[in-house]
């Protein structure tokens, strides 16, 4: 044992590199520099708690729920459930509604399978968010920057509890940080800045960057003033995604990923009816206020850009799973993850297109493995990938299970699973391999 | 010189590494300041270094002096402080509390102190209550396990509505009859004093509903003093002033209240406006019914409501937080092609031949949820499923009726250290808080907490030095006071070796741990949470044999040594990958020998030659070069100082006059999670990902005091034609300008020493006097370090030299703005971070 002074434990802890010396507090990695020409925004949106899209974007008739057809033990049925809108041969719900005037501007996706092996909220929100089937994974937003080579990217987060698993990628931002810029830059200890200490050069560093992006900052600020009202919530985790928003609109953030709802708003065991349309329309209604506001806002407020806010981002909402068809105890919906839905819009979306569909089996329709589900079952319809279309029934049943779930040249029958959306965002922001999920068929419809 | 020591400590740091030597020892005065900034986020004083000179002349002197000191520091709040925000990290909740806000700052005699939080008025906040909780003694089981934790609850609350009845009615009353009292002749200071007064004035004058009180108002009883006869003691502690601010009766109010059984009725009964005769009352205080029962902290909502819906469920965290087990997602069988699995289900061209399997086997255990049956789950969820039933049920009094505790029988399991699953059937919940606590795997779980507080996770516990360990955590009934003042005892805490230890087994255990959370159903698969690894071996050669396939196939099959290609284990849907500070953990393990818990090399050199033949050159580069092995840091309580550690107090410190409302005291404070502490959405030591906000903040918060400082400065000329205004004291401290404000207060009584400092310039100042108030500075915020002065003075003399450059300026040459400017740079010095 040697006895150490504080002197030489100073000195030889900086020098093992245990004591974080100023200049590893990665100033550039927060003030990087953007490139202008390339830029193409990413918003992940996600519902937490699991949505009913029978009561959003994958709905049904009243006919379709007749009591002939289903049981009241194989469909929880009330008036917030059924259709209010027909829509490319599908039919929208109640929560919808704040988005009918946006519908051009959407694209839906319906009949997503999700992980079967789990019905896990964790397990799937991440995987719906990712198409990484693993838990632990990283957000789709940080796979993404990685694949395009581009760790300058800064990515801001809000998540309402789980574990970041940001992959070491590491220029991130809590978007609840946003707020705390302040574009002044005099410093009136600048003067002193010639010192030789590791403080010296952090500070001299952040000066320097922090002019060379204070225009940017200046922006960020203006815009999260213009969001307190224009996007104004009283909703602590909707205020993120309009942080978020100013954040990408300023240039600030390239990607970002905001967890929209709590689990206990939208994962309605009991009271489905009393709580479920309240908190999803709450979120619709965010959603729509935020299309509008992108359409009126020209990126980074350059009021000579020939690009708004819409225009340069890509936004992707999502939700763990959808919920089950029949009911539980007190009216309510368990976890379903045999169908889910999406919602796609900005940049470069083809708006105005439903793809994928679902559809509700009666137990005597199901071949079921186990006892568990003894229920109706709603479930997405396989996706014939060569025409873009769900299989129909007669496609489905001519096809043997083996021939099922493979791609060929003139074949591809497949479920769209999460990876399925995130593979074709990619390929959209000039990604054709994402090491979170393996190659495979993309929707051709989504995007432009 | 700064670059040439460096080298020279690589150097020295490369020649310890090899000759396998790797703790160095902090000096005393490193120690003291350690433990002082440990558990107390404080500096030493400077008389505590005097004291601690005094104490080195023997060895038991030197002993007994640290075992004072940490008795002193755990009485401060701040150490309850500190440990509850540990708790707080442990159980994953944000700090519902703003204790800290509330510190104040005190002059005692002539040294600047820091005062400790009074006692709140309005506080009931889970911080307050486990604070207070630690600062009486409570043991760790109590906090955790205990329905006194509970009473403190209620203690806090019952404290503030007779207070609240106190302040709105009574307090001036009070004063008045003892105002009374004492011009009438008597003395009111001693207990006896007060209860002979008391015993007269009722026996003149009884309190029943119709008499006039005239010596406590004209106008009527006051609704407490109306009913005091029925807790006399209570009444003489509040006529002794246990309700004032900061009082030292306070404490005894507490314990006081403790003994009372069922302090809702006595509260309604206290404080009532009606009188209630004593003859009524006095027992059924006494005697009220009580539903004490056994309480856990999962009945309590601050801390149950993180866990609604998260993979940090209720049930889960109940593990994790009694029995340290982390409850790993397992990975599930994969089953051919996902797509057809799902597509067999509504395929109607086929026969259904799946639809007859049997049930799996174990579908009959108790409490276990139907979903869950998969093999593969079972691990978890026999474990999980009936704690999630009890929780669901509320899990505090569902299992009360009426009639008595209703029998819920459920199967309480947990896996133990090695990895066997312990199942106890429980016939009441009221009987698992008991039961909990006497398990060894909760007596380890808890025990091991505390030395990775204040060890380090990093160091690694011996089984021998375990047992120890958990041996105190027994014998003192859990006191965390005990506990802590063994573990600073011994060498291993002054012995702060910041490079790598050789990794023994239980550095990799965890990682083991994960692997057998998916393995144990499987009896064909080699438990990895025994060493040697074997097959149910019973000769030691056999073992060994075992041992070396096992380990092989572990590197293998994680494929450690490789890319990230080719990894079989754990499986892709494993619910879990192995990191990469794992990784390394587990190639350094075995580069070391693969020591067992005794440090003992499981292999040979041959062997782990062969085992780490495959590695990349760049991997085994990284295990051999020790200055590139990753820096011990530890998750809470690390060697080096956190900002946050540092916040808590310095703002406290320095900016003592205004309100925290408008000072950047809040704002600092307000971002502990987002300095040292683990990020709540990260779960990481936020060091890794320090961004900018903190020095922004930190930037503003200087230039807000130097503000400040200057209108007080211009304050201070108007009201002080001479002397030193007490409140200005602490400024001038902070500054460094006490000593040169003494200076000339001596020398020019009559002037005002504001309006002298205000006209004085840095570059009139010699070099000693400049120094002089560096080294103020120095001591004030960092604290002094006798024996390391002249590396003190290294850094006084680099932060001059700063501070001279700046001065050439004449608009920043003016002593307060220069001081200021000194400030700055002694806070972003790297000493300024290390113990």
């Amino acid at each position: 044992m040697k006895n150490m002074d504080r002197r030489q434990f100073i000195q030889a802890a900086i020098n093992s590199g245990l004591v974080f010396s100023l200049s590893s507090l990665r100033p550039e990695s927060i003030f990087a520099q953007q490139d202008p020409a390339s830029e193409k925004l990413l918003l992940v949106l996600r519902f937490n708690g699991a949505w009913d899209p029978l009561m959003a974007m994958d709905a049904r008739t009243k006919e379709y729920l007749n009591a002939a057809s289903f049981s009241t033990s194989e469909f929880l049925a009330f008036d917030d459930r059924t259709s209010i809108k027909q829509y490319k041969g599908a039919q929208l719900g109640i929560s919808m509604k704040p988005l009918f005037e946006y519908l051009d501007d959407i694209c839906i996706v319906n009949g997503v399978m999700m992980n079967m092996k789990s019905s896990a909220h964790e397990t799937n929100r991440e995987y719906m968010s990712s198409g990484n089937i693993t838990t632990g994974t990283t957000f789709f937003p940080f796979a993404l920057a990685q694949a395009m080579q581009r760790p300058d990217y800064r990515i801001g987060y809000h998540m309402e509890y789980e574990t970041l698993q940001s992959g070491n990628y590491n220029n991130i931002a809590p978007t609840k940080n946003l707020v705390s810029f302040s574009e002044t830059i005099d410093d009136p200890y600048e003067s002193v800045l010639d010192d030789e200490t590791t403080a010296a050069s952090m500070q001299k560093r952040v000066i320097s960057q922090k002019r060379k992006d204070k225009d940017t900052i200046t922006t960020l600020n203006k815009l999260i003033e213009i969001t307190k009202t224009s996007l104004s919530s009283n909703n602590s985790q909707i205020q993120q995604a309009s942080l978020a928003l100013a954040g990408l609109g300023a240039g600030y953030l390239k990607m970002a990923q905001v967890d929209m709802t709590r689990d206990g708003d939208l994962d309605t065991h009991f009271g489905h009816q009393s709580t479920h349309n309240t908190k999803l329309t709450e979120g619709f209604d965010h959603v729509a206020k935020m299309i509008k506001f992108m359409k009126e806002t020209p990126y980074r407020l350059d009021p000579s850009s020939q690009k708004t806010l819409f225009d340069m981002t890509t936004v992707v909402v999502t939700s763990e799973f959808a919920r089950t068809a029949y009911p539980e105890s007190d009216s309510g919906t368990a976890h379903n993850q045999y169908t889910n839905s999406c919602l796609l819009f900005g940049g470069n979306v083809n708006g105005g297109t439903l793809i994928g569909g679902s559809h509700i089996y009666k137990k005597s329709e199901l071949n079921l493995p186990n006892s568990e589900m003894t229920n109706g079952l709603y479930h997405a319809t396989p996706f014939n990938f060569h025409t873009q279309k769900p299989m129909t029934r007669e496609e489905q049943s001519s096809t043997p299970v083996e021939a099922f779930g493979t791609c060929k040249a003139n074949k591809c029958l497949d479920y769209i699973y999460p990876e399925t959306i995130w593979r074709t965002v990619a390929q959209d922001f000039g990604v054709n391999s994402v090491s979170t999920f393996s190659t495979g068929p993309i929707l051709k419809n989504m995007f432009k | 010189m700064r670059s040439k020591f460096g080298s020279l400590i690589i150097v020295m740091a490369i020649v310890l590494f090899q000759s396998h030597s790797y703790g160095l020892e902090l000096t005393d005065e490193s120690k003291l300041r350690k433990l002082s900034y440990q558990m107390r986020g404080l500096p030493p004083t400077p008389k505590e270094f005097a004291d601690l000179v005094k104490a080195k002349d023997t060895e038991s002197n030197l002993n007994a002096f640290f075992r004072s000191k940490v008795e002193e520091y755990y009485k401060s709040p701040w150490t309850a402080s500190k440990l509850t925000e540990r708790l707080f990290e442990d159980w994953r909740i944000e700090n519902p509390g703003t204790p800290l806000t509330e510190a104040f700052l005190e002059q005692k005699d002539t040294e600047i102190g820091l005062g400790y939080p009074p006692t709140s008025q309005n506080d009931t906040a889970l911080v307050k209550v486990i604070q207070s909780a630690l600062t009486q003694g409570d043991s760790w089981d109590e906090i955790l396990i205990s329905n006194s934790f509970l009473k403190i609850t209620e203690v806090t609350s019952t404290i503030q509505k007779i207070r609240q009845v106190y302040e709105y009615s009574s307090m001036s009353r009070i004063k008045a009859f003892k105002d009374a009292v004492m011009s009438a002749g008597k003395k009111m200071d001693s207990t006896e004093e007060i209860q002979a007064v008391l015993d007269a004035y009722i026996k003149e004058k009884p309190l029943d509903s119709t008499t006039q009180n005239p010596i406590f108002t004209s106008i009527g009883p006051t609704p407490f003093v109306r009913n005091s006869h029925l807790d006399m003691k209570l009444t003489i502690l509040i006529l002794q002033g246990a309700l004032e601010q900061g009082s030292p009766k306070y404490n005894d109010l507490v314990a006081h209240l403790r003994q009372v059984k069922d302090l809702n009725y006595y509260s309604s009964q206290i404080t009532s406006s009606v009188f209630i005769p004593p003859n009524q009352t006095a027992t059924s205080i006494a005697t009220a019914s009580t539903k004490e029962l056994p309480q856990m902290i999962f009945s309590l909502n601050d801390v149950t409501s993180r866990y609604k819906k998260t993979i940090y469920s209720k049930a889960a965290a109940f593990f994790r937080i009694y029995l340290c087990d982390d409850m790993q997602q397992v990975a599930l069988p994969d089953g051919g092609s996902k797509s057809q699995e799902a597509f067999k289900f509504i395929h109607k061209s086929t026969p259904s031949a799946v639809t007859d399997a049997p049930p799996p086997p174990t579908q009959t255990i108790m409490n276990v949820k139907p979903q869950h049956v998969q093999p593969q789950c079972l691990g978890c969820h026999v474990k999980l499923d009936p704690m999630e039933t009890i929780f669901n049920k509320k899990f505090d009094r569902l299992s009360f009726t009426a009639t008595g505790p209703k029998q819920s029988v459920f199967n309480f399991s947990y896996d133990d250290y090695n990895g066997r699953t312990i199942t106890i059937p429980v016939n009441n919940v009221d009987e698992l808080p008991a039961l909990i606590s006497k398990q060894p795997q909760y007596i380890r779980c808890q025990s091991e907490k505390f030395w990775n507080w204040f060890i380090g996770t990093d160091v690694p516990l011996s089984p021998k030095q375990r047992d120890e360990l958990e041996k105190v955590y027994v014998t003192n009934e859990s006191k965390p006071l005990e506990i802590i003042k063994y573990l600073t005892s011994l060498k291993l805490f002054s012995s702060d070796s910041f490079l790598s230890e050789p990794k023994q087994f239980n550095n990799v255990r965890p990682i083991f741990q994960k692997c057998h959370g998916c393995h144990k159903s499987d009896p064909t698969i080699p438990s990895l949470l025994e060493i040697p690894f074997n097959l149910n071996r019973t000769s030691q050669a056999e073992k060994m044999a075992d041992h070396l396939d096992i380990l092989k196939s572990v590197v293998k099959l994680t494929n450690i040594l490789g890319d990230q290609k080719g990894i079989k284990m754990p499986t892709k849907d494993a619910g879990w990958k192995i990191s990469d500070a794992e990784r390394s953990t587990l190639i350094k393990w075995i580069a070391d020998g693969a020591k067992d818990e005794n440090g003992t090399d499981t292999i040979t050199t041959e062997q782990k030659n062969k085992i780490l033949a495959p590695a990349k050159a760049g991997v085994m580069e990284v295990v051999n070069q020790p200055s590139q092995l990753v820096p011990t840091m530890r998750p809470t309580w690390q060697r080096v100082l956190t900002y946050s550690e540092i916040i808590k107090t310095l703002p406290l410190k320095i900016d003592t006059t205004s309100t925290y409302s408008s000072t950047c005291a809040n704002e600092l404070l307000g971002k502990k999670y987002v300095l040292g502490h683990p990020d709540l959405y990260t779960a990481r030591p936020v060091s890794e990902t320090l961004d900018n906000a903190y020095r922004e903040s930190y930037r503003k918060c200087v230039v807000r005091l130097l503000k400040q400082s200057q209108t007080s400065f211009a304050v201070n000329v108007q009201m002080n034609p001479a002397g030193i205004n007490l409140s200005s004291k602490i400024r001038l401290y902070s500054t460094g300008l006490y000593s040169l404000a003494i200076q000339i207060t001596k020398e020019t009584p009559l002037e005002s020493v504001f309006s002298v400092i205000s006209k004085m310039k840095w570059s009139d100042l010699d070099e000693q006097q400049k120094l002089k108030i560096i080294q103020q500075q120095i001591d004030f915020t960092v604290g002094p370090n006798l024996n390391h002065i002249e590396a003190e003075m290294d850094l006084a003399k680099n932060v001059m030299k700063a501070v001279d450059r700046i001065a050439t300026d004449p608009s920043k040459n003016d002593l307060i703005s220069a001081s200021y400017f000194s400030l700055y740079y002694i806070l972003n010095s790297n000493s300024f971070l290390v113990y």
